[in-house]
């Protein structure tokens, strides 16, 4: 165990301005850039907002009926009369906000079979007061033009976190 | 590379002496970088073993059982600013330890594995201190929260973005903060283990500072905890944007980083800094010397060799060859630095003097002791011209040159000072005519080779064996140990060994 004798004592006392001033550097270097300086991460007058989604695009190819022969070749336990794809179609999200286009991110589903979630993330800052965000979706197998196209209308207040969500079923965005 | 390894040890030489002067050698904290690493680990995990009992893992009672810690000041308050200072101090310390010994070039050859073990120590390090201000919740840890987990998110492993569990109020369960405290007291767990390896190829490692530095820098910390606590800040809501916070630029440089540069340049930067930190033992080839080899008829198998060894490269096994000693000496080349050091406590190496040459027990291949004597010859023969008085013979370090400082001294340069035999004092002193000799080399604290002015001061203060001949007197050899920055305080010593000798000279003469 740690013993504090009389020779530790006048080791310690030995050379004091001297060490109370290495050690006093010391310790002022560790309690200032322990927090300082301060670090402004949002500006302020300014909000956030998120979003994070998990889409499922539509299938590839669409689903067929399998014929008697097919099903008769198969074993009992697999005799589904439907025959679907699981490969899903890559989800393409536009997010413009006030006129310009801010974020912009196509998703391939996840999975080896390709058959699973497309994932969304973002974040950032906005201006306190009102903006107009323009939502476009794509999750089906189309060539031109979006499934979802949604103007989503925000109140932005500083310091505050606005969500973006998206209805599955409604299929329409909407702000929290 | 050696530009920058130049340039940092002069700093680092400057400072080491500044601190010399201040606070005395024994509490230099320069020259204890590694041990007070470890100092400050136990602080840390002293004080967090105590935090970790009134703590509450939950998202709703966390940060409100921090508070109440906090504000019982007398004794938790000053525990929790403890085990905070403690770890910014670990940073500092062990950055410092990474740059002073890159400076002094303590990762080349055999000693590559001190350096790259290290390098995963650094992680593990942030991990453990990132995770600790995340337990807090408070808005730095949230702010911390998202950042890291968006970083994590970039890889894209997981099923879902994990960044989406901190989306929202409500979104974040007290699941988690079991994860985080498991991962606080699991990661340390593993650099413990870390550091642990990290020595294993040292003999000796310094683990504990001296005494007094440890008071001191127990002190510091204290008076720090009592005059600027640590606190927390507000409570973290995620419906919130954290906006001002006081970072603690020790732990979290990077975030801002992430901020500015975003997940894909960070990650690049951090994991390319680090494999780059990696490479450094191999970037540079210094010149490859061979081990020393152990000459087994000659050695008696004293053990000296392996006691004095810095790295652990000379093991005790039993005798093959039929001689009646109970041990030999094997040498592990792969281990071995060449620093000569233990061919200088050999207790069989013969005199230099003797009419059949030099035997030893162990020898340096690329300066075996025969190649010293020659060495010493030619320099004593340099010394003939000079008067009486002035015949100064210098054995000194390759790493710490000092040619200005030594002009008009015969110096011959040793791989390590601690490699030369005593009996070579002897020698010069009695039958190669020096009148005096100086031993110089690395400060004490700066030694390349680590124990090299411990162990020959040792041997020249007969507490160590093989012990100065009692025939050499006291007046004719000094021992000067300087940085290549100290070169005006060893040229004030070789005036005042030139001095001391002229008056011993004009005593002996008065007497005759």
């Amino acid at each position: 165990m740690f013993k504090f004798t009389r020779a530790d004592f006048r080791a310690f006392m030995q050379k004091f301005p001297g060490r109370l001033l290495t050690f006093g550097v010391f310790a002022l270097g560790i309690g200032l850039f322990s927090q300082w300086p301060v670090y402004q991460h949002v500006q302020p007058n300014h909000g956030e907002i998120k979003f994070s989604f998990a889409l499922t695009g539509q299938r590839l190819a669409a689903c067929r009926e399998r014929t008697p022969e097919e099903l008769a070749a198969l074993p009992p336990n697999m005799r589904a009369k439907k025959d679907c794809a699981r490969e899903r179609t890559p989800v393409t999200l536009q997010i413009a906000l006030d006129g310009k286009n801010h974020y912009d991110v196509t998703s391939r589903p996840g999975g080896f079979a390709k058959d699973g979630n497309s994932l969304f993330y973002g974040r950032f800052p906005l201006p306190a007061g009102a903006h107009v965000l323009k939502v476009k979706l794509i999750d089906s197998p189309r060539t031109e033009g979006y499934d979802v196209v949604d103007d989503v209308v925000l109140e932005v207040k500083a310091g505050e976190i606005t969500v973006l969500r998206f209805n599955t079923v409604e299929r329409r965005f909407t702000a929290l | 590379m050696k530009p920058f390894q130049a340039v940092l040890r002069a700093i680092f030489f400057r400072l080491e002496g500044w601190g010399d002067r201040l606070a005395g050698p024994e509490a230099n904290p320069l020259y204890q970088l590694g041990a007070l690493g470890y100092f400050f680990f136990w602080i840390v995990a002293a004080t967090g073993v105590y935090l970790f009992i009134p703590l509450e893992t939950s998202v709703v009672r966390s940060w409100s059982s921090v508070e109440a810690i906090t504000n019982r000041w007398y004794w938790d308050g000053i525990l929790r600013s403890l085990h905070r200072y403690g770890s910014d101090a670990m940073v500092i310390v062990v950055g410092l330890h990474l740059l002073r010994e890159f400076s002094l070039d303590r990762m080349t050859g055999a000693r590559w594995f001190s350096w790259f073990s290290g390098i995963p120590l650094l992680w593990l390090l942030y991990i453990s201190g990132i995770s600790g201000y995340w337990l807090v919740w408070d808005q730095l840890a949230q702010y911390i929260a998202v950042i890291t987990t968006e970083w994590v998110d970039w890889f894209g492993i997981f099923g879902n973005k994990v960044a989406g569990n901190f989306l929202m109020r409500g979104s974040l369960t007290d699941r988690f903060f079991t994860l985080l405290i498991f991962i606080h007291i699991a990661v340390p767990l593993f650099l413990l283990f870390g550091a642990w390896i990290h020595i294993l190829r040292i003999a000796r490692p310094k683990i504990n500072p001296p005494k007094v530095m440890a008071m001191w820098s127990g002190l510091a910390l204290v008076v720090l905890s009592l005059a600027f606590p640590a606190v927390s800040h507000p409570e973290a809501d995620l419906g919130l944007v954290p906006m001002q916070l006081k970072l603690d630029w020790y732990y979290l440089p990077t975030y801002p980083m992430y901020d500015w540069l975003g997940a894909g340049t960070t990650w690049a930067a951090l994991i390319g800094f680090s494999f780059f930190l990696s490479l450094f033992p191999w970037l540079r080839r210094p010149e490859k010397r061979a081990a020393v080899a152990v000459d087994l008829p000659n050695c008696n198998g004293c053990t000296r060799c392996a006691s004095v060894c810095p790295y652990g490269a000379i093991n005790m096994v039993a005798r093959t060859d039929g001689l009646p000693y109970q041990r030999a000496a094997v040498v592990s080349p792969n281990l071995c630095t060449s620093c000569g050091i233990c061919v200088g406590v050999c207790p069989t190496a013969t005199h230099p003097g003797g009419p059949e040459g030099i035997t030893t027990g162990i020898d340096l291949p690329h300066l075996p002791l025969m190649a010293l004597r020659a060495r010493a010859d030619d320099a004593l023969k340099s010394l003939q011209d000079k008067p009486k008085g002035e015949r100064i013979l210098a054995f000194s370090c390759e790493h710490a040159p000092q040619e200005d400082a030594l002009n008009g001294v015969a110096q011959v340069k040793l791989a390590c000072t601690a490699m030369l035999p005593t009996n070579f004092l002897d020698y010069a002193l009695n039958d190669g005519g020096a009148d005096g000799v100086l031993l110089t080399g690395c400060r004490n604290g700066d030694c390349r080779h680590r124990l090299g002015p411990q162990w020959l001061d040792q041997r020249l203060g007969t507490i160590h064996e093989p012990a100065v001949r009692a025939r050499i007197p006291e007046h004719k050899v000094r021992i000067v140990w300087a940085a290549p920055t100290q070169s005006d305080m060893l040229g004030r010593e070789l005036a005042d060994f030139r001095k001391s000798l002229a008056d011993a000279e004009k005593k002996g003469a008065n007497h005759v």
